[in-house]
């Protein structure tokens, strides 16, 4: 199938789709950074989606469980050696999702004949600074959006109001609008 | 081929590796030390290099929790290294671990199990239990106990802690060498100065005013303190309280509310007023 190359773009549509109706369904998100650090909520409490990743950092997932777990574990082994062998300043958001994470979603995204990774990520880093507040959302298919002061995911990725460079979402309505669900990262 | 830098096992089960042993899977750790059993014998005419477990720690429980102390020198043979060490170190925000002997074993052993401790919790989406912390410093004794026959990286520690289960209380643990974990009721002392240091506990506990559990931490901190000058005052290896150079030793205390370090003027004031 894939020697002919109008079925490999074929075949990636269809997992595309077939991955987004899996995950038309997933609860919001969202990570909000504020003066003492950054805050994640969601809404539902019946799975967790919101984890603790290393020091500075933390994950919001939605997707299919097992899929999540593999990833997660994938990122706190890479952020703990890291932080192990040299220190938790060098732990950096930035590396752990461009060059470690994302190419391996891509492959399995676009290895048709392997299963993808069915999962939507939004990751925070807490800087030292509220400026340097770090936020990236990863797709299944390693699609990246990197923001600065909030972002998150609703129900349909065509509609995702809830981010924004300028802090869209003022913390008071956001929290009217979700029941706080998950933690905060502090600012050490 | 090239292992992509995230190894992502298809048949992942979800149980987790112990941090040490992520550690050796990815070689940042050496794998345990193998005993040498003719390692001496071999070399009857060499004097063994003594590890020296030079120093004095000591901790016991009062009424605010448990008080961890130990002096500041590091000595390497008859020299004074340092005069500021830290061996009364933090491993979480309700575990000290306070050590005695080659500071280089110790120290790394602090970062694995410190490292331990959050890797648990990030993974399993649970604090890990009092008994699992108390384990995973005893394995980490025993991986090490292969080197401390060879003569090197031979570490005694005190590993202090706040259980806050069904029966919130504090809890006390000393090590042997070779990993073997005792915990205390009341008092434990380790390093070369601790003979001493047991004695006053010891008698401090049975026939001093009153019992070390029911001390106030102004006279917890005070009894601490003339400890260690005592411990000081016949060895040499273990510092004491500098007078000249105004240098105390390092106390930390364990509640419920986590970890305080007891500041230097604090320490002080006890100082002048019971002590000197």
């Amino acid at each position: 199938m894939i020697e002919e190359p109008y079925r490999w773009v074929e075949a990636i549509a269809n997992r595309r789709e077939y991955i987004e109706t899996q995950l038309a369904s997933g609860s919001p998100i969202a990570a909000l950074g504020y003066r003492d650090g950054v805050l994640f909520l969601t809404l539902g409490g019946s799975r967790q989606k919101i984890f603790e990743v290393y020091d500075r950092i933390a994950m919001g997932a939605i997707g299919h469980p097992g899929d999540i777990e593999r990833l997660r574990m994938a990122a706190i082994e890479l952020a703990s050696t890291e932080g192990f062998t040299r220190s938790a300043a060098d732990v950096s958001l930035r590396r752990l999702v461009h060059y470690s994470l994302s190419p391996v979603m891509k492959s399995a995204f676009e290895q048709v004949y392997g299963p993808p990774y069915l999962a939507r990520m939004l990751f925070a880093e807490v800087g030292v600074r509220s400026e340097q507040d770090l936020f990236l959302r990863v797709e299944y298919d390693e699609r990246r959006n990197l923001r600065t002061s909030a972002a998150g995911f609703r129900r349909s990725e065509r509609n995702t109001a809830v981010e924004g460079d300028d802090g869209v979402v003022p913390q008071s309505r956001a929290r009217a609008r979700c029941q706080l669900r998950g933690g905060a990262k502090g600012r050490a | 081929m090239e292992l992509s830098p995230v190894a992502l096992d298809q048949n992942f089960s979800g149980a987790a590796d112990d941090f040490p042993a992520l550690l050796r899977r990815k070689g940042m750790l050496s794998p345990a030390a193998i005993v040498d059993p003719i390692g001496h014998a071999a070399r009857p005419n060499q004097t063994a290099w003594e590890p020296t477990k030079a120093t004095t720690i000591l901790a016991f429980k009062f009424s605010g929790g448990v008080l961890v102390a130990g002096d500041r020198r590091a000595t390497s043979g008859n020299t004074v290294v340092y005069d500021r060490a830290d061996k009364v170190l933090e491993i979480d925000r309700h575990s000290i671990m306070a050590i005695a002997g080659v500071p280089a074993t110790a120290w790394e052993m602090a970062r694995v199990l410190e490292h331990s401790f959050q890797y648990f919790r990030r993974t399993q989406l649970q604090e890990m239990s009092v008994d699992g912390k108390v384990r995973a410093l005893s394995k980490l004794l025993r991986d090490n106990f292969g080197f401390v026959m060879q003569g090197v990286g031979m570490v005694v520690p005190i590993f202090a802690t706040y259980d806050s289960n069904s029966k919130p209380e504090a809890r006390l643990y000393f090590y042997d060498a070779m990993g073997a974990q005792f915990e205390v009721a009341d008092y434990a002392a380790t390093g070369s100065g601790s003979p001493a240091v047991r004695g006053i506990l010891y008698y401090e506990n049975n026939w001093g005013e009153k019992p070390l559990q029911k001390l106030s931490e102004d006279e917890a901190v005070s009894i601490a303190l003339r400890s260690l000058d005592t411990a000081a005052e016949s060895d040499t290896a273990t510092g004491g309280v500098d007078r000249s150079g105004k240098i105390y030793p390092l106390i930390k205390i364990v509640s419920g509310e986590g970890i305080t370090t007891l500041p230097d003027r604090k320490i002080a004031a006890v100082f002048k007023e019971t002590v000197a």
